[in-house]
């Protein structure tokens, strides 16, 4: 009887149901590991240019890694994630800049009519100050947005839609403030970084090594998060808040947390595009990008850590082999992408890969029925 | 035990110190007293001045036709409808009407809904694993689970009967299955007040039947208050009946005097009612569930 | 004082647009729980509807500015976008009625379907639809306040709509089932009323209501295949603000937003105006989680 127990204890603190059931050996470990082997040799065999844009797509895969945190395992839909990855990369950029002007003022300053270095970006010309806060300033604006949201119960689609606001209103903030943010067009022309030609191929290949240490560091991250006590409430969040309020927890926090949490990966993820990107600017952070991360997300599978890795990838290299050749088809695509990955796909590739087929994992209806301010639900009779 | 008494006389020192300098001192055998508490929602009065008390390891049953007040009097004592006026004292502490859901479930109220309310991705043992950590704090929550906690929830398991289901994920339980996991999330949480509502509904003969036993084992060790329409259920289990009507106690007493009460015949049977219906009969039809049950 | 008149005249013709874009939004919802990111797309249609009819009518009169066209439009528009509506109510939004936020995806790619299909169609340069002769005067109230005429036209037009939309809610059998169904689904189902066919309805009108929108946005300025996108989230707010789904509230908070935005505007930039717009109904839900109005009960 006793043995019988544990065994069925262990099982059952093995076994997570639904979608974050990790689906043994092949897709806990061996998927991960081979993606990893891929993106390690990647260098070895690809164009400077197409390492460079892979590198680009890792710094999408650790975005929509944060945005599976938060909407995959506790099932909040943030609209606004492209915010916090700008804000990262904002905060990059200013370091870069600095360095490049090597204490003069930065061109776009000097044309809007500054005279000095505003003292908000004094501070970024130091690396112990400027990396930091890649991180701090978007958890804080996340945090800060997500107290008082989740605070007032503001759950579903209410939160989706302010964080989408949010998206709208920090980007043309970002644009009307052109002495300080360079505007439309954002801040660009860095030449070095920490002394090192920004354009060199070997910096290149050593930003994408780094951009890949980083991701695995998130994924071992978030899969630790995800299997600790904190992981399961997420879920439990998800699948009925109310409980969790009456099981004596104060899902406001724990909300903000994660939220914050996500935003700041968002921010490293924004840092690390700057330098091998060139350039930020607020077309990164308006409402048109944020949404696309979630189509990443729900491509390579919701709920699961590798599938917003897999989905980033994937449809980060449709969109560059196809956009550039035929535009038009390519934003047909999307559409349907969009439509598809909805309405036929929903547990995305990985959810085909495990075989769990086209069928929508149960979470998805559980879960927005009870965070919703609903009253009425068509189409269930019972 | 040890810990189980260890944690008690944390808790008795954090309310002492948590007294209010204006709040009356309660009678000391009262775990839950309910003065003059009025609720109203859109001028529509609900909870009419309303007095309720219940003493340490008793177990009631609260009855009533539709509107008496008797899930908004749930409300009240968890927090979740603020009252308009009035006070709610549990467990000799400060007036409870002004603090959160999640705060009086750590001064020891727990609440089971009427619809199941569980966590259907996580299996029954994680759902109590997170019912478990409610006194954890953050820090504490990024561990695994203690050994003496699984083996609190295993034990835990077998009283609500469960334990054979406990690696299954909890969504693919039975009504009743799920029923009985709420209840055993609470237990895990050792509430000294337990509040239920409508633990029976859309429960099976026999499933009902296994419910009242697990009642009556709960109901020794800790107050109970359940609100039923079951009466069925009710004369069968109660010791002690409240009936509620439009927001006020009109009796209380054991299942029989109430049932003989004049005014609570009245009650039932309403103003223009014609059918010969009894206590008995008038049980609410259901309300249309939404959520899939 | 003129100054402060013409603001407050400039905030009630921006209440009204936003008015007039968000109804649909709060009609939806209200009745089925779904937010539809493709409204914008919708007043798109109705604007390109415009649009095409003045083409057609330019082609064979000779007279870009035929009054009558333009009137015939805004009932064109309306069953063009409601046409639209009904399309997309029919193929992918029934299927997610229970997922609010998958919702909130598929018609995200819905409109990006539309503004291609527009793309295509007319091409991605902004177009112009040249207005009547009798809307592009003005009218003088006092030697130095001149309303211009579109404004008035487009304040008139959201208050026909209203009047329409009340006739429809509280007048017509078909809004009885629709009132039916928004207060209690399955006892409305139980009496014989088919719930799916009030969805399509009430989807269609509320569609038909931001074609109407895109039909006076071209009073306003050009037109172009991403125009919904410029309207739809200050829409959105509104709805919020207005509690989801309430019409009485939406209408509230469209005259609220639009006369603080313009106020806001007045005294500091278009941009912080709508930054400051944008924090205070984040406060105002701190104080009212459900936005101005909502259904109370217990």
């Amino acid at each position: 009887m006793v043995t019988a127990t544990k065994a069925s204890i262990s099982r059952a603190i093995r076994t997570v149901a639904g979608p974050t059931r990790l689906g043994g050996v092949a897709t806990d470990w061996i998927a991960p590991a081979l993606v990893l082997a891929a993106l390690l040799a990647a260098p070895l065999v690809l164009s400077d240019f197409r390492v460079a844009l892979l590198g680009k797509f890792l710094t999408f895969a650790i975005l929509a890694m944060s945005l599976n945190l938060i909407w995959g395992y506790a099932g909040m839909l943030s609209l606004g994630q492209g915010v916090f990855f700008g804000l990262g990369g904002y905060a990059m950029a200013m370091f870069l800049k600095l360095e490049s002007v090597q204490g003069k003022l930065p061109d776009f300053m000097f044309w809007s009519g500054l005279t000095e270095l505003p003292f908000f970006w004094a501070p970024f010309q130091y690396a112990w100050f400027a990396i930091p806060m890649t991180f701090i300033v978007p958890a804080a604006l996340a945090g800060g947005l997500g107290y008082l949201v989740f605070r007032s119960r503001i759950t579903g689609v209410y939160f989706a839609l302010i964080t989408q606001a949010l998206a709208l209103i920090v980007s043309i903030l970002f644009i009307g403030q052109q002495p300080y943010t360079g505007g439309t067009n954002g801040i660009t022309n860095y030449t070095t970084m920490f002394g090192f030609s920004i354009n060199a191929p070997s910096t290149q290949v050593a930003l994408y090594y780094a951009t890949l240490a980083v991701l695995a560091l998130t994924y071992l991250l978030c899969t630790w998060l995800i299997a600790s006590r904190f992981g399961r409430l997420l879920v439990a969040m998800r699948d009925d808040e109310n409980r969790v309020r009456f099981s004596g927890y104060n899902p406001a926090i724990l909300k903000t947390i994660v939220f914050a949490l996500s935003g700041g990966i968002a921010g490293i993820a924004g840092a690390l595009f700057t330098p091998q990107v060139g350039i930020i600017s607020p077309t990164m952070m308006g409402i048109v990008p944020s949404i696309e991360i979630a189509i990443w997300v729900a491509v390579g599978g919701r709920g699961v850590l590798l599938g917003a890795i897999v989905g980033a990838i994937l449809v980060n290299g449709a969109k560059s082999g196809l956009s550039e050749s035929f535009p038009a088809i390519w934003q047909y695509f999307l559409g349907l992408l969009f439509i598809g990955a909805v309405l036929v796909f929903p547990a995305g590739i990985m959810g085909l890969l495990r075989g769990e087929g086209w069928r929508r994992p149960e979470w998805l209806s559980v879960q927005q029925l009870r965070n919703g301010a609903t009253r009425f639900i068509p189409g269930v009779s019972k | 035990m040890i810990g189980r008494r260890a944690r008690g006389i944390f808790r008795a020192v954090n309310q002492n110190g948590g007294n209010g300098a204006g709040a009356k001192p309660p009678a000391d055998d009262l775990i839950l007293s309910v003065e003059q508490l009025t609720i109203s929602f859109d001028g529509f009065t609900v909870l009419n001045e309303l007095d309720f008390s219940m003493k340490y390891g008793e177990m009631r049953f609260l009855i009533g036709p539709n509107g008496a007040g008797k899930t908004t009097l749930i409300d009240a004592i968890t927090g979740k409808s603020k009252p308009d006026r009035g006070r709610i004292v549990f467990d000799g502490g400060a007036d409870l009407t002004r603090q959160q859901e999640h705060e009086l479930v750590k001064l020891g109220i727990g609440r089971k809904f009427q619809t199941p309310s569980i966590f259907g991705s996580l299996t029954v043992y994680q759902n109590l694993e997170v019912a478990l950590g409610f006194r954890s704090r953050i820090t504490g929550l990024l561990g695994g689970t203690r050994r003496r906690d699984s083996d609190r929830i295993m034990a835990t398991l077998e009283e609500v009967g469960l334990a054979a289901r406990v690696g299954d994920p909890a969504g693919s339980l039975s009504h009743g299955e799920k029923q009985w996991l709420e209840i055993g999330m609470l237990l895990v949480q050792e509430p000294k007040l337990l509040l239920m509502d409508e633990p029976v509904a859309g429960m099976t003969r026999r499933e009902r039947e296994r419910t009242g036993e697990l009642l009556q084992s709960i109901g020794s060790a800790r107050s109970v208050l359940v609100v039923e329409h079951d009466m069925e259920f009710v004369r069968r289990f109660a010791e002690t009946v409240t009936v509620l009507h439009l927001g006020r106690v009109l009796s209380e007493g054991t299942m029989e005097t109430v049932q003989q009460d004049p005014e609570v015949v009245r009650a039932y049977l309403g103003h223009g009612a014609s059918g010969q219906r009894t206590v008995a009969e008038n049980t609410r039809p259901r309300a249309v569930e939404t959520v899939g049950a | 004082m003129e100054v402060w008149a013409l603001q407050l005249f400039n905030g009630l013709s921006l209440s009204s647009i936003l008015l007039l874009t968000a109804l649909g939004l709060a009609l939806s919802f209200g009745l089925m729980n779904v937010i539809n990111l493709a409204h914008g797309e919708f007043i798109m249609v109705g604007a390109y509807t415009t649009y095409a009819l003045q083409q057609v009518a330019s082609h064979y009169t000779g007279d870009p500015q035929a009054g009558v066209t333009f009137l015939i439009a805004i009932p064109a528009s309306f069953i063009t976008a409601a046409a639209a509506g009904y399309l997309v109510e029919n193929t992918v939004i029934r299927f997610l009625y229970r997922r609010p936020l998958d919702t909130l995806l598929a018609t995200w790619g819905v409109g990006l379907f539309l503004q291609q299909l527009a793309r295509s169609i007319f091409g991605a340069p902004n177009v112009q639809v040249v207005a009547p002769a009798w809307l592009s005067s003005t009218v003088s109230i006092t030697s130095g306040l001149l309303l211009p005429m579109k404004r008035i036209f487009i304040i008139g037009l959201v208050l026909a709509c209203l009047g329409g939309l009340y006739w429809y809610m509280y007048r017509s059998n078909e809004g009885r089932r629709m009132r039916g169904v928004m207060q209690n689904r399955e006892m409305a189902a139980s009496l014989g009323v088919s719930t799916r066919r009030v969805d399509s309805f009430t989807f269609a009108l509320g569609s038909g209501l931001a074609g109407v929108a895109g039909c006076a946005l071209t009073l306003i300025g050009p037109i172009g295949p991403s125009l919904g996108t410029f309207y739809i989230v200050d829409a959105f707010i509104v709805v919020i603000l207005g509690g989801l789904g309430q019409i009485p509230g939406t209408i509230m908070a469209a005259l609220i937003i639009g006369i603080l935005n313009t106020l806001f505007e007045f005294g500091t930039t278009a941009v912080v105006g709508k930054v400051l717009v944008f924090a205070m109904v984040i406060l105002f839900l701190q104080w009212k989680p459900a936005g101005l109005m909502r259904a109370r009960g217990r």
